[in-house]
């Protein structure tokens, strides 16, 4: 598979403000969006108060100074205009979609939107409640469960993995701490801006720049990025979490792993590809659905911040078979770490990483969102570029080497959330059951 | 000498939003056989999306038989005479000894009532060692390897009512690969592994609807709404169905619905519409059509007579969810049920503005218009806040309703709605996948072309259209209602 890439011609610059941006003319289609990304996310939330990037990053759209929420959404809504946010761990999104012949009237109203909000009581009130109402349905999800329970035991309650936005501090959160938090930390000052669509270049650079001008505020605080964990645990961890209603459980195995801008970050992640993250040609997979046919899906991931990330397996078997589909991800992931990979599977697994890479650049948005990652890790549209030839150059020595150095099936973490009258006694053997109730508070 | 093509209609057709926004080189073709073709060249790419749509779904299962579309989704992988295996002619004394005493063990553990005792382990046990000896034929994911081995992406499929779709992207030059992999499985499919991928779909089934508190509350909820139409069984299956599947019930289904006159090829990409008609009918052409017409459902669902409603106390966020039947595709009708949930939907719709804003007794509200092939569903859902009297937001929900067929829309919701719908429209037809659903969709429902005209029959709706809609289709009277509440409140 051959991967070329050229981003299209765009400016960047930086305003006085400390905001910097990118300007991307694209006219396939008569649409607009403009996505903000400040480098602020959960990991910030001030202990006692998880939860509040993400509140203050949704009521952020509910109105502005001289808007109520209710108008506001009518303007957008009436040109057909759609707002977007999402608050990760080390950075948030905000967006606004628009078609193009709606930009120079909407472009100030975003422009409003961040810099003024209105932080109404009672859409703070409305927000707050629909936040609550939402985290206690994922709550009795088994799969969120497992994973919440795995966090908890690799990163504790030192560690920003390791706290979690619960009904508690989500009560805790005031409109004080809210306009607090967004005074700290939403700032033109190391944010960045993409603008793209059907506009003029130079037009585009010219309302851009004399748009977001408009915009000035300090960065009071700086922002968390939280450290990697080093995978150097003295024993193995299993937590069972008691939940006697369900038929299938749900599996997290795992370790601390290195982040986003550890160098074989790449030789990693054709490693996992290979182990678990490959879809039906995983090696996971291949045993455990297709050859076993015990669960409907397995699969290994690597969560990377900038420094902390995390190897995490996850699957779900009815409860009777629990032990055994342990047993079998396990003495796989063995056997994965013991012989490393080979060079056809190094093969197929840069292959499917190209090729993969040509399907994340398909169509505008898809190209901002890849513009805010590039930049958020301070890398050059080269990276990208370049991305086919720096996927070739890695080699199975390689590979192994990285899973030597970062992948380990000793001491692992193993979370089970299923009916422990029929779970327990298969658990029994992988080491000492620290149980929990799946309304325990962590 | 007969004509390649039955039916030769290579159109460029400017799709507007407003003037000229969007173009659609669409290519239309029919085959001698009934198989379809729709190919859209976008050169601004280096892929092509690849998808090939069977016109069958869980409406076309009946009791007994439901979930079977769905399973044979998951045989996807599993090859041909020809691809995944190293000599199938060995395989297939295997595969009938594996089926023998794969009925035995269903009708012991009918008779035992599921135990897993002595004789159903060892019924497993030799059926394994019969799959394991089948294993040394077998060559593991070739399909699945061939087209990874040549940059595929977005391999998948999914399979819905009305129906199914096997899906990839390539890279422009190695479309051929998808022509010779589908053609070659919609003529000699092999359902190898067949009762352990049983077990994978039973797995499926206990995450998303046993297992999940709002799965199985949407799954009851549906099949009370369709009193008669097949669309009332859930597209997984029903579980007893599921575990009576047989390789021979799957393969007859095969036979009857997964042939070139069900089937619809869309591709979407960097590709030329001439090429691609020669190239299809080279593959597909020589497919024989199904050995006996496909049979419509002919059910339809009767008017109701009454209001059905349904309350679970279940651990999930507390909601409540309005149905209402609505006419099949194609019908006028539609149209102004999707002019209708605009009215209701969206931060500025009347329901939010009601229920969320100023009554504050939900966290969320959502109306939708959802077409089918013979009978739609209008769905008003609504996420209550913790406290909230479910009987008052009802209420004010019925209320909305009265008042939407008393009056008519004033012009500023028609025109966010239009805008909403317009923009809806170009975001969905951005992404070459996005297009292909599009297209094949419509072609399901009557015509590709009605794509081209769905804008146009919306701006063309005038308000005062709008209360009779209301008025005659959603009808309190005669809605099914869901409530779902926590255990807690059940007190």
């Amino acid at each position: 598979m051959k991967f070329s890439y050229v981003f299209p011609a765009m400016d960047e610059f930086s305003l006085s403000g400390g905001l910097r941006v990118i300007c991307m003319p694209d006219h396939e289609q008569s649409a607009f969006m403009v996505a903000l990304q400040l480098p602020v996310g959960r990991f910030s939330d001030p202990p006692g108060r998880e939860g509040i990037c993400e509140l203050t990053a949704g009521l952020i759209s509910k109105g502005t100074e001289s808007f109520t929420a209710d108008e506001f959404a009518e303007r957008l809504e009436s040109a057909g205009a759609t707002l977007f946010s999402d608050a990760g761990e080390e950075n948030c999104v905000l967006g606004m979609r628009m078609l193009a012949s709606s930009a120079r009237s909407l472009v100030p109203l975003f422009i409003e939107m961040i810099s003024r909000p209105r932080f109404a009581k009672e859409e703070f009130v409305r927000l707050q409640r629909e936040m609550i109402t939402g985290l206690r349905a994922e709550t009795v999800d088994p799969s969120f469960l497992a994973t919440r329970h795995f966090y908890a035991e690799l990163a504790g309650g030192g560690h920003p993995a390791g706290k979690f936005q619960t009904v508690r501090s989500l009560k805790n959160i005031t409109l004080a701490d809210v306009k607090e938090f967004f005074g700290n930390f939403f700032s033109p000052e190391g944010a960045l801006c993409v603008a793209a669509g059907d506009y003029d270049r130079v037009k585009l650079k010219e309302f851009i720049a004399e748009q977001f001008s408009l915009w000035k505020h300090p960065l009071r605080k700086k922002a968390v990025i939280a450290y990697r964990i080093p995978h150097d645990r003295q024993a193995v961890a299993v937590r069972l979490v008691n939940k006697p209603d369900i038929t299938q459980a749900s599996l997290a195995i795992g370790h601390a792993s290195p982040g986003e801008k550890c160098p074989e970050k790449n030789a990693l992640l054709l490693a996992n590809h290979i182990f678990g993250g490959g879809n039906f040609s995983s090696r996971l997979m291949t045993r455990i659905r297709t050859a076993e046919g015990r669960t409907y899906g397995v699969s290994s991931q690597l969560l990377a911040e900038t420094d902390f990330g995390a190897f995490l397996i996850s699957t779900s078997t009815q409860n009777s078979r629990l032990g055994e589909v342990l047993a079998g991800v396990i003495e796989e992931y063995r056997r994965f770490c013991a012989q490393g990979v080979t060079a056809g599977e190094l093969e197929k697994a840069k292959q499917y990483a190209i090729g993969n890479m040509a399907f994340q650049l398909e169509g505008i948005g898809n190209v901002v969102d890849k513009l805010l990652w590039l930049r958020f890790y301070g890398r050059q549209n080269s990276y990208i570029e370049r991305f086919e030839e720096m996927i070739a150059s890695i080699d199975s020595t390689a590979v192994n080497n990285a899973i030597r150095t970062y992948l380990s099936p000793e001491n692992l973490i193993i979370v089970a959330v299923g009916k422990k009258a029929e779970i327990l006694s298969q658990l029994n053997p992988f080491g000492d059951i620290k149980n929990y109730h799946f309304r325990d508070k962590l | 000498m007969k004509s390649v093509f039955s039916t030769l209609i290579p159109l460029l057709l400017a799709l507007s939003t407003s003037a000229g926004e969007i173009k659609l080189p669409v290519s239309y073709t029919i085959l001698n056989n009934g198989l379809r073709l729709i190919v859209v060249p976008d050169t601004n790419v280096a892929v092509v999306s690849c998808r090939l749509y069977y016109f069958v779904g869980s409406m076309y299962e009946s009791a007994g038989f439901t979930g079977l579309s769905h399973m044979y989704e998951h045989m996807m992988f599993k090859g041909t005479k020809k691809l995944g295996t190293a000599n199938y002619a060995a395989e297939v004394p295997l595969m009938a000894a594996i089926d023998s005493l794969d009925r035995l063990l269903y009708l012991h553990t009918q008779a035992a009532e599921g135990a897993d005792d002595s004789i159903s382990r060892a019924y497993r046990k030799q059926a394994s060692a019969l799959l394991d000896k089948q294993r040394k034929y077998i060559k593991k994911d070739e399909i699945w390897e061939l087209y990874q081995n040549s940059g595929a992406t977005h391999l998948n499929a999914w399979t819905a009512d009305d129906m199914t779709a096997y899906i990839v992207t390539l890279p422009k030059n190695r479309v051929e690969l998808f022509y010779w992999i589908e053609s070659d499985r919609m003529r000699n499919p092999v359902l190898r592994e067949f009762t352990s991928e049983r077990d994978v779909v039973m797995e499926e089934r206990r995450m998303r609807y046993d297992n999940r508190p709002l799965g199985r509350y949407w799954e009851r909820l549906n099949a009370l709404f369709y009193t008669a139409d097949p669309y009332r069984n859930p597209t997984i299956g029903w579980a007893p169905d599921i575990r009576a599947f047989t390789r021979a019930k799957l393969q007859q289904h095969i036979n009857r619905y997964y042939t070139p006159d069900n089937a619809l090829v869309v591709l979407v990409g960097n590709i030329d519409s001439l090429r691609a008609r020669k190239d299809v009918e080279r593959y597909f052409g020589a497919i024989p059509r199904a050995s006996r017409p496909k049979e419509e459902v002919v059910t339809r669902e009767p008017v109701p007579i009454g209001e059905t409603r349904f309350t679970v106390y279940d651990d999930a966020a507390p909601r409540i969810d309005m149905l209402f039947h609505t006419p099949g595709y194609p019908s006028d009708i539609l149209y102004k049920m999707d002019v209708i949930e605009g009215i209701f939907s969206g931060r500025s719709g009347r329901l939010y503005r009601r229920l969320v804003d100023k009554e504050r007794l939900c966290t969320g509200i959502d109306a939708s218009s959802n077409p089918r092939l013979n009978d739609s569903y209008f769905l008003i859902s609504a996420e209550l806040n913790n406290n909230a009297d479910p009987a008052k937001v009802e209420r004010i929900i019925r209320e909305e309703i009265a008042g939407a067929a008393s009056a008519p829309p004033t012009a500023i919701e028609m025109r966010r709605v239009t805008n909403e719908i317009r923009m809806a429209f170009v975001t969905d037809l951005k992404s070459l996948e996005g297009l292909s659903d599009r297209l094949a969709w419509f072609e399901r429902l009557e015509s590709w072309k009605d794509i081209l005209a769905y804008q146009e029959r919306i701006a063309n709706i005038k308000p005062e259209e709008i209360p009779a809609a209301v008025k005659l289709y959603l009808d309190p009277v005669r809605m099914t209602i869901g409530i779902l509440l926590q255990p807690l409140l059940k007190q």
